[in-house]
């Protein structure tokens, strides 16, 4: 079965590679078999490091690849933070909790996202919350170079390691030291080496999926017996023995196909194939046999127009959607700490069905930010305040020096009191302001209390959501059409709600996710939906009815034509 | 003149009507159409059975090759819907469906405005 796929598969590379092969100046194996690196490593001045004696040379990456692969073009692409912004991804997420601010941004330009600048974070800082998740390259937002080991080298890669010399300022040293040619010390591991200075490592186009899982897991906040913790790994395909480069692509520069519907890919190559559609609907010839061409018999086609393939086959099964999730790069997945609770921020929640950027029916994951913000006034736009600014404030009026949060639920027995506190705290702020959560952006009114107003700060992020395809027997509609067209089923979800982050008095006990009223947004006809929903349970009636009256008026109007041609002949 | 026709002619038009935004080629037809269609395409499905099994003294050719289509236009109908076939595939059946109603509403238009010819010539 592996033989099959990979024999179908190599139609596949040839939709990006080819382009590379123009350059002469870097070296090719000529070999289809995988070039096996039996190098030496270098420091950053180019010079070899010795296996042997004492030394404090710090090897470095793009020394180390550079004398036979044009590292300036690798470290570019979509994980070096280059590349077109396309529709949204995930955000990353600015966790702090001395202000309780959960923010998203990116340097992207997606919807909804602080930038770097608005929250005033500097190298540092993100090199320490969000350095391990990023891979690094010439436009990384941790201002890391490429880690090419993560992605490259089979086998063992120890991901804590790396994210803990990541955090302690070595970069430079974190992926050798992860792939075990250093130790934890940050010394030398002799026995690696050879008595030429050079290591072997097993490195591969396609490493397989864990190499990518280090920083792409997806997994419920919540684990029970209904809902074990799924991941990307759970993915029909993964199971069949395909990879996540199978599909997710790139050529030398980089650029990783990310699969979505009519996404134009940056070396002008159709990379249509590699989306679900292209890849199991192609138009004209299949570009990968063993991808079974669905049939979907029964299904009115608009479906297919009107929703993505993922609504049905993808994210958690049916009535988990809505489901709270914990990400790699926004709970530091992989990465070994106490006391973690599925409340742990940023709440992400999965499955919420919302119109895509082709307008269609996409399943979404969304987030919701929390923290505070200067609302807007006169002559200025609301803008969110920087944690860093609030320091002082807050450590003046609440007396926070740990966890906000903590510090005032532990002060009292009142839950009144917390809001009361927040409240005189904005009294205390010199520009008006407010806190952003759940949804809402609460004011000071007066008797101390929050009042809620809206504002687009407060409104959710999401991106769509494509993994864990599910088998094919467990996608909606898989039971009939009723898994979605039906009074009593939760679909669709469209709208996470996430709590407060304290008790409001003006806000109702609001449950974490909801099945939001389709009625109260317009995205959707609901007086229609729900007519539907209505007329679905009958549908078995309509088909009998249909197929007898059908055979009856053919078989009538049949005899009928027939006496009619009868009875006129000359 | 048969008691159902009454009902027949306009109940197949009202059909007809609904159905014209589903026309172009490539675009389903949804919505309140789709609603429309449904509720009169069924009552419309009755009358028909009731007429065919009672049908007036006589059908000329082209009335009874019109009905004919109809009738098939319906069975098209009933292949896609009972899932015989790949959604894709189910577009072309949903169009034949389509065609077929048409072709036949307007053979009937032209049988009865021949015939109407045919008796004002008789007269
Ligand atoms: C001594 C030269 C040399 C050095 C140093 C070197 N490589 Fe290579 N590498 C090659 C050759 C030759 C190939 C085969 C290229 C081809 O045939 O297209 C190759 C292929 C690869 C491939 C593709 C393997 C496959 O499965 O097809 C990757 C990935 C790779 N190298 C990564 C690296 C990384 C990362 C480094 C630095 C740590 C590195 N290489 C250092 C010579 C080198
Ligand atoms: C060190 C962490 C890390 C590793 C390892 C990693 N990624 Fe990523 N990946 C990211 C980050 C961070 C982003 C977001 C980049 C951006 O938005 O600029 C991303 C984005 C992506 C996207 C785009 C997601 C979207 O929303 O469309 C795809 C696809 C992807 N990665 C695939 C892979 C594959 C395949 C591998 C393995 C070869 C891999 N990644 C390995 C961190 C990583
Ligand atoms: C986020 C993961 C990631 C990182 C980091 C990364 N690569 Fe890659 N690399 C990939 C993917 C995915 C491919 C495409 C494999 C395919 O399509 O077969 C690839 C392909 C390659 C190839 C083969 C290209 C070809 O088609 O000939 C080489 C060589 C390579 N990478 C070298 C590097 C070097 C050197 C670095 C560090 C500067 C690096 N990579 C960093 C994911 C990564
Ligand atoms: C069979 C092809 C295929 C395989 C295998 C595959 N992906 Fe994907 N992936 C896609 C497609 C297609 C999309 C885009 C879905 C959409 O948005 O319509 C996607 C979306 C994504 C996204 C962005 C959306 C999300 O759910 O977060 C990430 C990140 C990602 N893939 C990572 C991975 C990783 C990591 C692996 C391996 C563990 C992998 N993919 C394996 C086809 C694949
Ligand atoms: C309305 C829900 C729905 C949508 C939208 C949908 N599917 Fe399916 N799909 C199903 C169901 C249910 C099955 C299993 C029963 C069947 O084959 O009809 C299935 C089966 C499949 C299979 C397995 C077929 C086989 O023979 O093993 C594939 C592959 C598939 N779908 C791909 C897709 C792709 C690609 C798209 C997007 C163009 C898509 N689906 C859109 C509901 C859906
Ligand atoms: C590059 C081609 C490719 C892409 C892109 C791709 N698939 Fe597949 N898909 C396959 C292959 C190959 C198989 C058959 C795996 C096997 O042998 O079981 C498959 C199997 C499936 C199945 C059937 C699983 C079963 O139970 O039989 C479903 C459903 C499916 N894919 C949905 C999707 C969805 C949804 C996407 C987009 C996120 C997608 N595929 C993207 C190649 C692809
Ligand atoms: C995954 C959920 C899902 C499944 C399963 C599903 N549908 Fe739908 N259906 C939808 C959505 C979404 C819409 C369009 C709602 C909108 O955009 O207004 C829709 C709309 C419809 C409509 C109304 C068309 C219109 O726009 O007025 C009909 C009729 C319909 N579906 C029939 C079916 C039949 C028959 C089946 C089973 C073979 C089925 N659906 C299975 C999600 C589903």
């Amino acid at each position: 079965m592996r033989f099959l796929l990979i024999l179908t598969c190599s139609f596949l590379p040839t939709i990006l590679s080819g382009q590379e092969s123009t350059d002469d100046r870097w070296k090719r194996s000529g070999s289809p078999e995988t070039y096996v690196h039996h190098i030496e490593l270098r420091d950053a001045r180019g010079q070899v490091i010795s296996g042997t004696g004492e030394t404090n040379q710090i090897p470095n990456m793009e020394a180390t690849c550079a004398p036979c692969h044009d590292v300036q073009r690798a470290s570019g692409g979509l994980h070096g933070g280059k590349g077109p912004d396309g529709p949204a991804g995930e955000p990353w997420f600015l966790v702090d909790s001395r202000s309780g601010t959960r923010w998203p941004f990116h340097s992207r330009l997606w919807p909804g996202l602080a930038t770097v600048e608005e929250l005033d974070l500097d190298q540092e800082s993100l090199r320490k919350k969000q350095g391990p998740f990023d891979a690094g390259g010439h436009h990384s937002i941790s201002g890391q170079a490429s880690d090419c080991l993560i992605c490259h080298l089979q086998g063992s890669y120890d991901f804590q390691q790396r994210s803990q010399f990541i955090k302690d300022g070595k970069s430079d040293l974190a992926p050798f030291v992860a792939a075990g040619l250093f130790d934890s010390a940050g010394l030398r591991s002799e026995s690696r080496f050879d008595n030429q200075n050079r290591v072997v490592l097993d490195l591969h186009a396609d490493a397989g999926p864990q190499a990518c899982l280090h920083c792409h897991k997806v997994t419920p906040a919540e684990e029970s017996a209904e809902n074990p913790r799924w991941t990307h790994a759970g993915d029909v395909h993964l199971a069949a023995g395909m990879s996540c480069v199978d599909c997710h692509r790139a050529g030398l520069d980089h650029h990783v196909v990310r699969g979505k519907d009519g996404e134009i890919h940056p070396s002008g190559v159709s990379v249509e194939a590699l989306s679900c559609r292209g890849c199991h609907l192609p138009q004209g010839d299949p570009v990968m046999l063993s991808a079974p061409r669905p049939e979907h018999r029964g299904l009115p086609p608009f479906h297919l127009e009107a929703m993505t393939c993922t609504a049905c086959h993808s994210g958690a099964t049916q009535g988990e959607e809505g489901l709270s999730v914990w990400t790699s790069r926004a709970h530091d997945l992989g990465i070994a700490k106490q006391g973690r609770k599925a409340g742990d921020p940023p709440g992400i929640f999965s499955g919420i069905l919302l119109k895509d950027d082709q307008n269609r029916w996409a399943p979404h994951y969304q987030a919701w930010p929390e923290g505070w913000i200067q609302t807007s006034g006169e002559n200025q736009e609301a803008e969110v305040i920087p944690p860093g600014d609030l320091r002082t404030p807050l450590r003046r009026t609440l007396r926070v020096r740990g966890d906000l949060l903590e510090k005032i639920a532990s002060t009292d027995e009142d839950p009144a009191r917390a809001e009361r506190s927040l409240s005189a705290f904005l009294g205390q702020m010199k520009s008006p302001s407010a806190l952003v959560t759940s949804g809402h952006a609460w004011e000071r009114s007066p008797g101390d209390q929050l009042k809620p107003i809206s504002s687009d700060l407060a409104g959710p992020v999401q991106w769509k959501l494509g993994h864990p395809v599910r088998p094919a027997a467990m996608s909606l509609g898989s039971n009939g059409c009723t898994d979605c067209h039906a009074p009593e089923t939760p679909w669709p979800v469209l709208v996470s709600q996430p709590a407060p982050m304290i008790p409001m008095s003006a806000a109702g006990t609001i449950s974490q996710t909801q099945h939001i009223d389709p009625e109260s947004l317009d995205t959707f006809d609901s007086s229609l939906w729900n007519f539907w929903e209505w007329v679905f349970p009958t549908r078995d009636l309509a088909k009998v009815y249909f197929t007898a009256t059908g055979a009856l008026v053919l078989l009538a109007s049949l005899r009928w034509f027939l006496k009619a041609m009868e009875g006129n002949r000359p | 003149m048969n008691r159902w026709q009454r009902f027949l002619i306009p109940l197949l038009i009202l059909t007809m009507l609904s159905s014209i935004p589903g026309i172009p080629l490539g675009v389903d037809l949804r919505g309140y159409p789709l609603v429309l269609h449904l509720a009169v395409g069924s009552l419309f499905a009755a009358v028909l059975v009731l007429f065919l099994f009672q049908p007036p003294t006589k059908l000329g050719r082209l009335s009874s090759l019109s009905w004919l289509l109809i009738s098939s236009g319906l069975v098209a109908l009933v292949v896609p819907m009972l899932g015989w076939v790949s959604a894709e595939t189910g577009h072309l059946w949903l169009e034949t469906h389509g065609w077929l109603s048409i072709g036949g509403l307007g053979l009937l238009g032209l049988s009865a405005s021949l015939e109407k010819k045919a008796t004002a010539d008789r007269d």
